[in-house]
């Protein structure tokens, strides 16, 4: 017996209780984390839009590429995003911001426009469907114009800016 | 639900891993020279039973518990995720360490009427893990940017590391006089795999920006160091290709490495004892199947104006284009093979020890003035390097001979998380074998999930005992 005690103790060292764990919650993960990321900003003075003594009231646009909706680990965990666009004017003019969403195939199928005058910011909501509509986007124009029938013309004289401040707030759900 | 035990260590992780409190001085253990080449010798020589002499494994947390995140307690998933995180610091670490003795053995020499010279030699297997908790990382991810505008995520968070290696080692000991004896081992390291991340800087940041409505600013510095690891996930190289390199690599084929160990025990008085020993100074030098990736920039994204972008008259994509190939630059991996170097980490031990009681001689009703002290109580103290900062462990222990053959000794360990690690550890001989097992965290075997930490240490050597008139010497 004496000499069967060591093992007898050594057995002792494996006997160990559990209570009940239950490793499968793990399969119940969800993380919502919601990143917002700078987008496009605009920034310009009387001058930009007076060139040669004359008033621009064409349009200005121009375009970005954008691949962010290629990305499958963006794509398949996107619920929501919400896109921020913040006006601010002290020129004498108001002006129309037109956001343009254009497809693979160039074709435009969603635009967004606002006023100078609008109460700021403008907050545009993707969800649903309209989320399937936002991941198709692979180019963004931006556009910006002055509205003729109102205030005063820009001169070489005028002070002042307009500006519009842009984010996206891209609402993640992983696991779930 | 049962899960494989080695399952619960990866998950729990361990709290001290390496420390050995109770093999720690351990008389009757060969081993316990491992621990302090300077200790006291008893035995005229040994060796381990291949692959049994030394098993050793332990996992430890600071914080979270498997019992904490996995409890069937019918509280969420998520609730209890979004705990851990919140709970936990970034200083707040899992470690795993496991050692396995692949041979080892020993012999007394020196003068006839007197052995005190004794050498000792073997090769053992060791794997070492641990990862501090990357908060930011952990904290980002779950939160996003989002309603963090001028908080700063630290990439100094993620602190990992882990080796395999295997050792081969020779030590010396010598028995100065009945007072001192001392000792010392050279190690000869050979790395079979090795991941390190543990000096990173920088950070993100989102603030508010003069020109757009966010500012991002990137300061990355950060890199992941490997060695041992790219062929074997290069999927052109056979099954048999690795096992082979392994072999190799186990016998002194991998990355090469010099340590040494030093330790000493000076005997106080006839009851009275003190110890101490530094194990593992010493490096590896990574130069085979290195393959390391360092991220490293800085920069500074508020957006940009597709209208009117600057006076050079690029047009909106083409300004986009060259934002995009910065941010690619500054994410883009850059993938290097040079050569480097980790230090192992450094661990000192130390110990005061008391002897008292010695046996009754039943027939006359008084002690064997000639026996040895049945029983000692010392306190040991065990610091490890670590990453961010050296971890310290306090023991208290009790031994005590049971029986001719028999012994045990109890310990009671205090460090920075837990104020009653209990541990227990038998030594029994049957003839000139001798068995050992060793465990701690006893409190917590109640609940095993619920343990910060879990160590266990077993093995079977052949001891050839001294003859009982030299022993008196």
């Amino acid at each position: 017996m004496r000499q069967l005690s060591p093992i007898l103790f050594s057995l002792l060292f494996f006997i160990s209780c559990t209570k009940e764990i239950d490793f499968e919650q793990a399969k119940n993960l969800e993380i919502t984390p919601i990143a917002e990321i700078s987008l496009a900003f605009i920034n310009a003075e009387a001058s930009d839009f007076f060139i040669n003594n004359m008033e621009i009231t064409d349009a200005s646009s121009d375009f970005i590429d954008i691949d962010i909706f290629n990305e499958s680990a963006v794509n398949d965990n996107l619920t929501r995003v919400d896109l921020v666009f913040e006006t601010e004017n002290s020129l004498p003019r108001n002006f129309q911001f037109t956001i343009g969403f254009i497809d693979e195939s160039l074709s435009e199928f969603e635009t967004f426009s606002f006023q100078t005058t609008e109460a700021s910011p403008h907050i545009i909501t993707f969800e649903g469907e309209d989320l399937e509509m936002l991941k198709t986007t692979s180019r963004l124009s931006y556009s910006i114009e002055i509205i003729t029938g109102e205030g005063t013309p820009i001169t070489s004289d005028t002070v002042g800016g307009v500006s519009l401040k842009s984010k996206g707030v891209f609402y993640l759900n992983i696991g779930g | 639900m049962k899960v494989p035990f080695i399952l619960v260590l990866f998950v729990s992780y361990l709290g001290f891993s390496q420390n050995k409190q109770i093999l720690y001085g351990f008389p009757d253990s060969p081993q316990a020279l491992m621990l302090n080449p300077g200790g006291k010798v008893n035995n005229r020589g040994y060796f381990g039973i291949p692959l049994l002499s030394h098993i050793h494994v332990n996992a430890g947390t600071s914080e979270l518990t498997v019992y904490d995140l996995f409890a069937n307690d019918n509280r969420a998933f998520n609730g209890k995720l979004r705990q851990a995180i919140y709970n936990m610091s970034q200083n707040d670490f899992f470690t795993v360490n496991q050692q396995l003795e692949i041979f080892s053995g020993g012999f007394a020499y020196g003068s006839s009427y007197e052995k005190d010279k004794y050498i000792t030699f073997g090769l053992y297997q060791e794997f070492d893990f641990i990862s501090y908790f990357p908060r930011d990382y952990a904290i980002l991810a779950y939160e996003g940017n989002f309603n963090n505008t001028n908080r700063f995520f630290s990439a100094s968070h993620l602190s990992v590391r882990a080796d395999l290696i295997s050792v081969f080692h020779v030590g010396y000991n010598k028995k100065v006089n009945d007072k001192l004896t001392y000792g010392f081992r050279g190690k000869i390291y050979s790395s079979i795999a090795n991941i390190s991340s543990i000096k990173n800087k920088g950070g993100l940041i989102t603030q508010t920006g003069e020109d757009n409505l966010l500012r991002h600013i990137f300061e990355l510095d950060g890199s992941v160091r490997t060695s041992g690891i790219a062929n074997f996930y290069d999927d052109d190289s056979e099954s048999d290709d690795d096992i082979a390199t392994l072999r190799k690599r186990i016998l002194f084929g991998g990355d090469l490495g010099l340590g040494m160990d030093f330790g000493f025990t000076y005997q106080i008085n006839e009851q009275w004892h003190v110890d101490a020993s530094l194990i593992d100074f010493g490096f590896i030098s990574h130069t085979k199947d290195v393959e390391n990736y360092e991220v490293r920039g800085t920069y500074e994204y508020e957006g940009i104006d597709p209208l009117f972008p600057d006076a050079s008259g690029r047009t909106a994509d083409s300004y986009w284009t060259e934002i995009e190939d910065d941010f690619e630059e500054l994410f883009d991996l850059e993938t290097t093979t040079t050569k480097y170097t980790t230090l192992r980490p450094l661990k000192l031990n130390a110990s005061i020890n008391y002897s008292f009681g010695k046996k009754q001689i039943k027939d006359c009703n008084c002690v064997n003035e000639e026996g040895e002290y049945l029983n000692g109580i010392g306190g040991q103290l065990y610091l490890i390097k670590r990453p961010k900062a050296p971890q310290a462990a306090l023991t208290a222990y009790y031994y005590r001979r049971l029986f001719e053959g028999l012994t045990a000794k109890a310990t009671c360990t205090v460090d920075s998380y837990s104020l009653s690690n209990l541990g227990l550890g038998i030594s029994g001989n049957i003839g000139g074998l001798n068995i050992y097992a060793m465990a701690d965290n006893f409190l917590n075997f109640k609940n095993i999930y619920d343990a910060q930490s879990v160590s266990l240490q077993l093995g079977i050597n052949y001891i050839f005992k001294k003859n009982k008139a030299k022993n008196e010497n």
